[in-house]
């Protein structure tokens, strides 16, 4: 019964808030436009929660959502701000704007597909099955994608940072 | 890899702003109001043009509680299919009598729950409508002899003859709904009459003493009877010597504690002057196990496997998803405190990473007294003051959270919900 999965999302949404909130923030860096990605996920999740047909889909589907919503809020702000950059990679300078680690500018030389895992892997500390899930790709894709990604990141992070 | 450690506790770090839990509440807010809505437009619709109407017309001038849950650790799988409204009352005065009548419906918000209550709202309406009626003319057939006998008029107008129509729900809760239909007639006591409707909310069905009490329920309701009458006895009270017991006809309804109240009419089992008579079977004879616990243990449970709550509580009941495929968590019976509060743990992998206590679940209004008392239990318990988040909104629900030593409280309280939460903190509240 779809009440079921309507009660689990709830359930998911309050539970998981600060974490959907920090990884919002881990694209966006700024506190506005993080909270904006969350609330806009969570109206839209609510609103489209027929479309799941498990319940065990639920919280890799909403993810999905929260990504999907920061990647576009990232391509508005690129747009606005009259940058023709390429999948949201802009360092935005705001007051208040608080750096992430140093990791952070390294991780922006990353695509966007293996920045996405590398931080639902290691941020959210999320199973590679459920990462799989929520990129919609295969697992031994996303195992080569997160390799190849930490590989990149030894190669260009100075070895003193290490 | 050293740098990816540390970007990982800045994110951690990652100040939480307040306004989260507030914007999240809104939009959940909304969400339910529109499922509402579309739930009873859909239950309209079933129903037939002119039945809607009255609906819509009654239903306007309601005061309607609908509760819904709040809560910063989680939400129980909560079922509220049903309520009751008044569907229709009058009130009319003529020189010979007054009637007042009070006929409740029940709005069905769940699809299963639907076409039982259409067909007993039918019934209800009939069975009221049908009373009063036959009790107007009772009325009339009495005016009328009285006056023939050599009453007179003012004597007549004396009389203050009162008929009355009107309900009480009995006991409301997620999974039964008890329901009393009366109708008195002030002048003539032998005419009083009291239908008793029983739901199952869980599959909308009517619910038998037998779903109730057990397949042994007639035993247990006799014998249960008969030691209540030996007692009542001693005291004074008198009954039929030939007391057969109950049968499947035998009338009860649910007491606010949950126990089915087995309903005799007056002349039904003793002489009309000791009245009506009704007997409290309790459904729990065999002792609940109560576990009590202080705040301290409640925090404790936080990182326990299942199992290990299930062996400190008493095993609870498990909590799984309506459809059974999906285990959220157990549900314990525990007295913190000194209240007698539902307990449930949220598992993440087998571990618990969050506890809910629900202290009052829409059974009655929260206290301000009591509000302040947990809030100062929990403060002490964390060593810090709450921070209030965001304004108290139009439900009146105040949301208040602890967060000190890696360990995060909240406190929720609504009307008559009161709930309070804990979690392992991450990351640092400003």
């Amino acid at each position: 019964m779809k009440q079921g999965i309507y009660d689990i999302l709830v359930d998911l949404i309050l539970t998981g808030q600060d974490s959907f909130y920090r990884l919002a923030y881990s694209y966006l860096d700024n506190r506005e436009d993080a909270l904006d990605a969350v609330q806009n996920a969570v109206s839209r999740a609510l609103g489209h929660y027929a479309e799941l047909r498990s319940e065990k889909a639920v919280k890799s589907w909403f993810y999905r959502i929260l990504i999907n919503e920061c990647l576009m809020l990232l391509k508005e702000r690129a747009r606005s701000a009259g940058n023709v950059d390429d999948m949201g990679e802009v360092p935005y300078e705001e007051k208040g704007f608080e750096p992430s680690a140093d990791l952070g500018n390294y991780l922006d030389c990353l695509d966007t597909e293996t920045k996405t895992i590398i931080k639902l892997r290691f941020f959210e500390e999320l199973s590679l099955t459920e990462t799989a899930e929520i990129m919609d790709m295969n697992l031994n894709t996303v195992k080569a994608k997160l390799y190849r990604g930490l590989k990149q990141l030894k190669a260009i992070i100075p070895e003193d940072e290490l | 890899m050293n740098a990816l450690e540390k970007a990982k506790k800045i994110y951690d770090e990652t100040v939480i702003p307040e306004e989260l839990s507030e914007r999240i509440m809104r939009e959940i807010e909304k969400s339910i109001k529109h499922r509402k809505r579309l739930a009873l437009m859909k239950a309209l619709r079933r129903m037939s043009a002119a039945a809607a109407a009255v609906m819509i017309l009654f239903t306007a001038s309601l005061n309607m509680s609908m509760t819904f849950a709040q809560a910063a650790g989680r939400i129980p799988v909560i079922g509220m299919v049903a309520r009751v409204l008044t569907f229709r009352s009058y009130e009319t005065e003529t020189k010979d009598m007054s009637i007042s009548v009070e006929i409740p419906g029940i709005e069905a918000i769940s699809e299963d729950f639907g076409t039982e209550a259409e067909k007993v709202n039918q019934e209800i309406l009939d069975i009221c409508e049908g009373y009063a009626k036959e009790a107007v003319k009772r009325a009339e057939e009495y005016k009328k002899a009285f006056l023939a006998t050599g009453g007179t008029k003012e004597e007549w107008e004396a009389h203050d003859i009162q008929i009355r129509v009107w309900y009480e729900v009995k006991y409301q809760s997620e999974e039964y709904l008890s329901l009393a239909v009366m109708g008195s007639e002030n002048w003539n006591s032998a005419h009083n009459e009291v239908r008793y409707y029983n739901f199952d909310l869980q599959d909308g069905s009517r619910i038998t003493l037998e779903e109730i009490l057990g397949s042994d329920y007639k035993e247990k309701a006799d014998t249960e009877i008969r030691k209540q009458m030996e007692e009542n006895m001693k005291a004074g009270a008198v009954y039929f010597e030939d007391f057969g017991g109950i049968n499947s006809d035998t009338e009860f309804y649910i007491s606010p504690d949950g126990d089915p109240v087995i309903v005799f009419e007056p002349y039904e089992i003793a002489p009309g002057s000791e009245g009506g008579q009704e007997f409290v079977i309790s459904k729990d004879k065999e002792g609940k196990n109560v576990y009590t616990a202080d705040l301290g243990e409640i925090t404790a449970l936080l990182g326990m496997s299942d199992d290990e709550t299930a062996g400190l509580l008493g095993g609870g009941e498990e909590n799984w998803t309506e459809d059974g495929s999906f285990y959220i968590g157990r549900i314990y019976n525990v007295e913190i405190c000194g209240e007698d509060c539902r307990l449930f743990t949220s598992l993440s992998k087998d571990t618990v990473d969050a506890v809910s206590i629900w202290i009052v679940n829409g059974e009655r209004e929260v206290t301000d007294s009591e509000a302040a008392k947990w809030e100062e239990l929990i403060s002490d318990l964390m060593g810090s003051s709450p921070v209030t988040h965001g304004e108290i909104s139009e439900g009146g629900s105040k949301n208040i959270s602890w967060r000190s030593g890696g360990l995060a409280a909240s406190m929720h309280r609504m009307k008559d919900i009161l709930t309070v939460s804990f979690q392992p903190a991450r990351g640092e509240m400003k």
